[in-house]
């Protein structure tokens, strides 16, 4: 691999061919997602909506408080998913690594957890609740705390370990420490909360209002924005940690900065829209496949716009317009994730170039 | 000379076990025999079916999950499961103590009574032997932090009522039932359950408790689920009780119906809450929504004649509901802060911009257990006047809401 001199001319005129074609794509979808919905709006509503025009009330609230932000939550949040489980992969040379392997979804789970089981028969609830916490603290305030917690430790510890593996391992004991303390805050929790924490681990992007969007696009611009002045550094791991060291590159501050973009964007996504599985896994592996490439130049946009498109299609069906049922995002993320996941698999490395292990 | 040493052996063994085994079949064979020697001896010369030991007997109008037969010295109890499944359709012998059990039900389960002992899993029911006067019988319960009476908690504290759960899921290992066992209760009271791997009563039985179901939270009409006082009552011959507590209920229910039924007005009202999106409603034909309609309210989301809770899409919701006049019923928020904290868009709808938002969680103690769930289930009377007094304050002037509390801000669960 060439990828020092610069990017293989073939994956370069397949991006050029690729880049407007998957932008329009992107562009429809946005469209479709804010025409499509339960509430049946007809098209020359819809115009008289966006130019201002004289339209129901409701149709309003419904398209300015409810479509917009929703739409536009799926977009970042896809892009953002799929781009921290890019950076995941590379990071640890591992093909199912995926964005919440630090641990951040746990600790997202679990400050969620807290708040909303508070309320249960443990000690811990009449502390929060004495502390008058309980129920006025939002769940993604509690989201964020959790997943930021995780962070800080995950961050404390890999700035004293240099093993990559060992992080790995860490994280996922981060995980099951989390898990256990969700799993006994359930046992104790009354079954309102334990309905609407079940709900909250389905993930949803319509739980984004006007006051939180700014919030969230702007912590995972951050992440996008380092991740793109990362690129050349994440060509450079792909070829070995001590190779990356020997073209001259910082492993040690390239590794806090992948460490601290991919918990931030997960994280942030994880506050605002709850645990949303498989699309940070398999975004990734279906980019290789259609970039025909491991160059990062083309994969980090590439899998935030991708990212944006499938997140985008999940919700439109997750919504299933035209009725009033709404299917778990997570579910949808699955349906499409896992056979993406499994043709990996069998396909073994073939599009699955420089993550091979 | 090993080996004709190891055949001895053997041989002394088998004969040891083969002793062991014909003591074991006399004394088996002899001991019912003495044990039920007083009883059967009357009956037998007795025609079973000309005496009657149950002159007070129910009959279920509303509830849909049980049935029962008299038969002099024994009543059948019939579990219609609410689920549909065959298989989980149980037959109950409830026997008069000293009585024999009858032939020809190989499949039933045969259970003494009146009961002097029991051991409820679910906080309602702990309400309908309340109401039979028969609170003495309780010995054991599964979380005591729900439940709302005094006296239990009481009793409890003295130690007459033992917890026997750790947790409030419903979930086989969650249950002290080696304390169980040793109580020996007469019977067990578990909720029925449509999921088989919740479902407690194999264990229970494996561990020679009794299960008997309660199924009154499947009940769709609101008397259908108070009703569920009769079958408890069969366990404990209190048929007359059941029957004179009953009565009264459905009088008064009947008597707050006819009252709303003289409005005119029939307000618009909305339920339930949404949760990143998905937002569950009671269905038409759930027991908030006949309950509502028999209110005299006309409630938003109900045109379906589902059961349950019925899951939809926000935008829906706003488009149908927007305008309603009433939000009633808020799910897991308990007041307008925590309504805010979930979603600030919920100020879109015009019931929030009134303040016109009740939930029933006057009754909530410190720990999340809502009377609401247990004595209401008992009361539909009294939860059918709290929703005439939000609709139509003017038609029930001296009713005080009782389950339901006006939801306003700054307000924080009352602890009871």
């Amino acid at each position: 691999m060439n990828l020092e001199r610069g990017v293989n001319g073939d994956s370069m005129r397949r991006l050029a061919f690729a880049l407007p074609i998957i932008s329009g794509v992107l562009i429809v979808l946005f469209l479709l997602d804010l025409m499509l919905g339960s509430v049946n709006i007809p098209l020359d509503a819809l115009f008289s909506i966006m130019t201002g025009g004289d339209v129901k009330e409701t149709w309003m609230n419904i398209f300015w408080d409810w479509r917009l932000p929703k739409a536009i939550t799926a977009i970042f949040a896809g892009g953002a998913l799929a781009l921290c489980g890019l950076l995941m992969q590379t990071f640890f040379r591992n093909p199912l690594a995926d964005p919440y392997i630090l641990g951040i979804s746990s600790g997202a789970s679990l400050g969620v957890a807290l708040v909303m089981m508070s309320a249960g028969v443990c000690g811990v609830g009449t502390i929060f609740a004495g502390m008058g916490l309980l129920g006025d603290v939002s769940i993604s305030v509690s989201a964020i705390a959790g997943a930021f917690a995780v962070l800080l430790l995950i961050l404390l510890i890999s700035s004293k370990i240099r093993s990559n593996i060992t992080i790995l391992i860490l994280g996922i004991m981060v995980s099951y420490f989390c898990g256990a303390i969700v799993t006994i805050l359930l046992q104790f929790a009354d079954e309102a909360s334990l309905h609407s924490y079940t709900f909250w681990t389905f993930g949803s992007f319509s739980g984004v209002t006007w006051n939180q969007l700014p919030v969230l696009v702007l912590l995972l611009t951050i992440g996008f924005t380092l991740s793109i002045f990362s690129v050349k550094s994440l060509n450079a791991l792909l070829l070995g940690e001590q190779y990356a060291e020997s073209l001259g590159m910082n492993y040690h501050r390239t590794r806090i900065i992948i460490i601290t973009t991919t918990a931030l964007m997960a994280g942030a996504v994880t506050a605002f829209c709850g645990p949303i599985g498989f699309l940070g896994i398999a975004i990734p592996h279906f980019c290789r496949a259609i970039f025909v490439t491991a160059d990062h130049r083309i994969l980090v946009p590439g899998c935030i716009l991708v990212g944006g498109i499938i997140a985008l299609c999940t919700d439109l069906v997750s919504h299933l317009p035209g009725t009033d049922i709404v299917l778990p995002l997570n579910a949808i993320t699955a349906l499409f994730g896992a056979p993406v996941v499994i043709w990996v698999i069998v396909r073994g490395t073939r599009f699955g170039r420089g993550v091979t292990t | 000379m090993i080996e004709r040493q190891k055949k001895t052996w053997i041989i002394g063994i088998l004969i040891v076990v083969a002793l062991v085994a014909i003591a074991a079949a006399g004394i088996a064979a002899w001991a019912p025999r003495t044990g039920s020697a007083p009883g059967t001896g009357p009956i037998a010369n007795d025609s079973v079916e000309s005496r009657d030991l149950f002159p007070d007997k129910i009959s279920p109008e509303y509830a849909q999950g049980y049935s029962v037969e008299y038969h002099g010295t024994y009543k059948v109890v019939q579990i219609h499961d609410s689920w549909g499944r065959a298989a989980q359709n149980h037959t109950y012998l409830l026997v008069q103590r000293g009585e024999a059990v009858p032939e020809g039900y190989p499949d039933a389960r045969v259970f003494t009574i009146p009961v002097e002992s029991v051991i409820t899993l679910s906080s309602p029911h702990i309400s309908f032997i309340t109401a039979l006067n028969e609170t003495a019988s309780i010995r054991g319960h599964k979380s005591i932090n729900l439940i709302h009476d005094e006296e239990i908690q009481r009793l409890a504290r003295e130690g007459s009522i033992t917890e026997v759960g750790t947790g409030n899921i419903a979930m086989d290992s969650l249950f002290k039932t080696e304390t169980m066992i040793e109580m020996e209760p007469d019977v067990v009271f578990c909720p029925a359950t449509g999921n088989a791997e919740y479902d407690k009563q194999p264990k229970l039985l494996e561990a020679g408790l009794n299960p008997a179901i309660g199924g009154e939270w499947m009940e769709d009409h609101p008397l259908g689920k108070a009703e569920w006082i009769k079958y408890f009552a069969l366990f404990y011959n209190d048929e007359k009780t059941a029957n004179e507590v009953f009565g009264k209920i459905k009088a008064n229910y009947f008597a707050i119906k006819s009252i709303a039924g003289n409005s005119t007005s029939r307000p618009t009202l909305l339920s339930g809450i949404d949760s990143q999106g998905s937002w569950s409603a009671p269905a038409g034909g759930s027991y908030a929504a006949v309950l509502f309609r028999e209110a005299g309210g006309n409630y938003l989301l109900g045109n379906d004649t589902g059961r349950g809770d019925n899951t939809l899409d926000f935008e829906s919701v706003y488009d149908r509901a927007q305008g309603a006049e009433f939000w009633i019923n808020t799910g897991t928020a308990d007041s307008i802060d925590e309504i805010l904290a979930l979603d600030s868009r919920f100020t879109k709808f015009r019931a929030f911009q009134t303040g016109n938002v009740y939930h029933f969680n006057a009754r909530k103690n410190a720990f999340g257990g809502n009377d609401y769930y247990q004595s209401g289930v008992v009361h539909p009377d009294i939860v059918l006047a709290d929703l005439v007094k939000i609709l139509h304050p003017e038609l029930l002037p001296d009713h005080e809401l009782y389950y339901y509390r006006h939801l306003a801000a700054n307000q924080t669960v009352r602890s009871v």
